[in-house]
C-alpha cells in the first residue's frame, strides 16, 4: 500500500515517460519532504554514528516513493534527477539557516579543506556560497552544473548521473573536472 | 569574449572542448595543442589557460567538501525546527500539518499585542519565488478581504529573510466535515444543513470572483459547537504562482494543486477553472457525505486514467453505492458489515438509506457532477436552493426536465 506522496510520485514519473514536462516543479517538493523527513527521522532516532550519506538516503526514497512495477524507462532517472535537486535544496536552506543563527560568528567553516590541502588558505567557505556559484557556472555550463547537482548534492555515481542526463560517462568525467576548475577558480580566487 | 557580461554560448562551448581535450593531452604536447586551438583568439587562450591552471590545483576540491561538510549538514538536520523561531510577526508554538506546498505551523503573536493563536503556512523553500513576489502579494490582498463566518481568514502573509513566503491565517480546531458528520452519527438531514452552510461560505467566496479550486473534507472543518469554516479559500491559486512561469500555458494545469478524488474534469484535463470546478467538488464532497462512498476510485492515479475516467464514466447514483464495498471500508468485515456501518453512522439502515437517496438526492448530487461545467448547477447557491427545496418536501429542479 502505498502512501499519497508515493502515489503522486509514481503518476508523476509516469506521466513524465509521455513527456509531459510540468513534473519536475511537482516533483522537487515531493521528494524534498520525503528527504527532509527522512533525513531528520533517522538521525534523530538513533544518536549513532551511522549517518546515512546522501546517496543512501535518495535510494531510499526511491524504495518509499517510487512503484517500480509501474515506472519504467525514463520515470526512474527523472526520479533520481529531481533528488539531487531536493537534497541540495535541502541542504542549502539547512545551511542558510546555520549561517542566520550564528550570523556574527561566521559561517560553516571548511577547516577540513585545509587539513587536506596544506596548501591552500583563503576565506571560509560555506554550502550557500557554492549554491549560488553553482547557479552561476549554469548560465555558463548548464550540463556541468547539472554533473555537480547529481554527483555532489545527490552522491550519485558517475555512471547514475550520466544516465539521469542521458549523456556517456566520459562526459560527466569531462565535465565535473571542469565545473570543479571553474568552480575553484571563482571560490578560491585562483587567476 | 567581451570583456564585460557573461561569454556566449558558442564561446563557453569551445572552451570546453579545448579545456577537455588539452587535459588528456600529454603536458609536452598541450602547448602546441592550445597554439593550434585557440589560434588567432587571445580571449580563449586566456580563459582555457586559466581554467587549467584552476584545474591543477583542483583535484579533490570538490571531493573534500562533498566528505566534510554534507555528512556534517546531514547529521545537523534533526536537530533543527522552527518550533520557538520568529516568522514576520509570529513566534511558532509547533508543528501542526505538513503537505505538498509545505509546512503548517500554530503560530502566536510574537509581540504580545494582542492573544491570536493563527495557523501560518510556511511554503517550502529553495523554491526561486523573486520574480513572483509581487503577484503573490496582490492576490493576498484580494483573499484578505474574504469575510464570511464560515470562510478561515486569511490575516497576514510575507516573505521570511530568506526568502520563503509565508501566509498566516486563523486557526480552526475542528474535525473535517464527514469525520464530524460519523463521529455524531448525524442523519441526512443534519448532513445536508451543515453541507448548505459550507455551500453558503463557497458561494460568498465565489461573488467576490475567488475560486477555492480545491474543496474536500479536509478543508471544510466543523468545529466544536458546530459551526463550518472553509480552510485555504484561494490558497492553491496562490502557491501555483512560485512554482509555475506565468507566461507558460501550463499556469493554468491544476494538476499540482487537487485531490484526485474531489477534482473536476476540467481542472484533471487543464481547462480552465471556474466557479463551476468548486460546485463540482462541492457534489464530490456530498456524494460521500450522503452515501459513505467517493464518486470514483482510482487504481493508478496517473493523470491519464483520471482524466479518462472523470470523461467517459459518470459516476453512479450514489443510491445504487449502499450496498457497495470499497478499501475505504475495511472490506475484510464483509458487504454486509461495512454497508450496515456506513447507515448506522447516518442513524438509519442500509434499506432506508438506499431509499432515502433515491430519487432527488441521486438527481441533486448528479446535477453537480456533470461532466460539462455549463450543465451543472449554475452556482452554489442553486445548490443551496435546491437542498432547500428537497428540506421543504417542494420538487427539485434537478429532477425538472432530466431523463433520469
Amino acid at each position: 500500500m502505498l502512501t499519497e506522496p508515493a502515489h503522486e510520485v509514481t503518476a508523476l514519473l509516469v506521466s513524465a515517460e509521455s513527456g509531459a514536462d510540468v513534473v519536475w516543479d511537482r516533483l522537487v517538493p515531493l521528494v524534498y519532504d520525503e528527504l527532509h523527513v527522512l533525513a531528520r527521522a533517522q538521525l534523530a532516532d538513533e544518536h549513532s554514528a551511522n549517518t546515512l550519506t546522501t546517496t543512501e538516503l535518495v535510494h531510499e526514497a526511491y524504495l518509499r516513493l517510487v512503484d517500480s512495477s509501474q515506472v519504467v524507462g525514463n520515470g526512474r532517472q527523472y526520479f533520481f534527477g529531481a533528488a539531487a535537486r531536493a537534497m541540495r535544496q535541502i541542504l542549502v536552506d539547512h545551511a542558510r539557516r546555520r549561517g542566520r543563527q550564528k550570523r556574527g560568528g561566521g559561517t560553516i567553516a571548511l577547516t577540513t579543506l585545509d587539513e587536506i590541502h596544506g596548501s591552500m588558505t583563503g576565506p571560509e567557505l560555506d554550502l550557500v556560497e557554492l549554491d549560488l556559484v553553482l547557479t552561476r557556472l549554469a548560465a555558463t555550463y548548464p550540463r556541468a552544473a547539472r554533473v555537480v547537482e547529481c554527483r555532489f548534492f545527490g552522491g550519485l555515481s558517475t555512471e547514475q548521473t550520466a544516465e539521469v542526463l542521458g549523456i556517456c560517462a566520459r562526459t560527466v568525467k569531462a565535465d565535473w573536472a571542469l565545473a570543479r576548475a571553474w568552480l575553484f577558480r571563482e571560490l578560491r580566487g585562483g587567476r | 569574449m567581451g570583456t564585460h557580461g557573461r561569454p556566449s554560448r558558442d564561446f563557453a562551448q569551445r572552451v570546453a572542448e579545448i579545456f577537455t581535450t588539452a587535459g588528456e593531452c600529454v603536458p609536452v604536447e598541450r602547448a602546441t595543442f592550445l597554439e593550434h586551438a585557440c589560434e588567432g583568439d587571445p580571449a580563449l587562450r586566456a580563459e582555457v589557460e586559466s581554467l587549467l591552471k584552476a584545474h591543477e590545483q583542483s583535484h579533490g576540491f570538490l571531493e573534500a567538501i562533498q566528505s566534510s561538510v554534507v555528512p556534517r549538514a546531514l547529521a545537523e538536520l534533526p536537530d533543527e525546527s522552527e518550533t520557538g523561531c520568529t516568522i514576520g510577526a509570529y513566534r511558532v508554538v509547533r508543528e501542526i500539518g505538513r503537505g505538498g506546498m509545505g509546512v503548517v505551523y500554530l503560530a502566536e503573536r510574537a509581540d504580545g499585542q494582542f492573544e491570536q493563536r493563527v495557523a501560518l503556512k510556511l511554503v517550502r523553500g529553495g523554491l526561486h519565488f523573486g520574480p513572483y513576489l509581487h503577484r503573490f502579494l496582490r492576490e493576498r490582498r484580494i483573499l484578505a478581504r474574504l469575510q464570511h463566518p464560515g470562510i478561515a481568514g486569511l490575516l497576514d502573509g510575507g516573505v521570511t529573510q530568506d526568502g520563503r513566503p509565508f501566509l498566516v491565517m486563523e486557526y480552526v480546531e475542528g474535525a473535517p466535515l464527514t469525520s464530524h458528520c460519523d463521529r455524531n452519527a448525524l442523519g441526512i438531514e443534519a448532513r445536508l444543513r451543515l453541507f448548505a452552510d459550507a455551500c453558503a461560505a463557497v458561494q460568498y467566496a465565489h461573488r467576490h470572483l475567488v475560486v477555492h479550486r480545491d474543496l474536500k473534507p479536509a478543508n471544510i472543518l466543523v468545529t466544536a459547537d458546530g459551526r463550518v469554516k472553509l480552510l485555504d479559500f484561494g490558497i492553491a491559486r496562490l502557491l501555483e504562482q512560485d512554482l509555475t512561469d506565468v507566461a507558460s500555458t501550463t499556469s493554468e494545469f491544476g494538476f499540482r494543486v487537487m485531490t484526485p478524488e474531489y477534482a473536476a474534469p476540467e481542472q484533471v484535463s487543464g481547462d480552465t477553472i471556474t466557479t463551476a470546478t468548486d460546485v463540482y467538488a462541492l457534489g464530490a464532497v456530498l456524494y460521500e457525505l450522503l452515501s459513505g462512498h467517493r464518486p470514483h476510485r482510482f487504481a493508478r492515479r496517473t493523470v491519464e486514467e483520471i482524466a479518462c475516467i472523470l470523461r467517459f464514466e459518470p459516476p453512479r447514483r450514489p443510491s445504487a453505492r449502499v450496498d457497495d464495498v470499497d478499501e475505504d471500508h475495511g472490506g475484510e468485515h464483509g458487504a454486509g458489515s461495512a454497508a450496515e456501518r456506513i447507515a448506522m453512522v447516518r442513524a438509519t439502515t442500509t434499506d432506508h438509506l438506499r431509499r432515502r437517496l433515491r430519487g432527488d438526492l441521486d438527481a441533486i448530487i448528479l446535477t453537480a457532477l456533470r461532466t460539462e461545467p455549463e450543465r451543472r448547477y449554475a452556482s452554489a447557491q442553486a445548490l443551496i436552493d435546491d437542498i432547500a427545496r428537497y428540506l421543504s418536501g417542494l420538487p427539485v429542479s434537478a429532477r425538472k426536465g432530466s431523463d433520469q
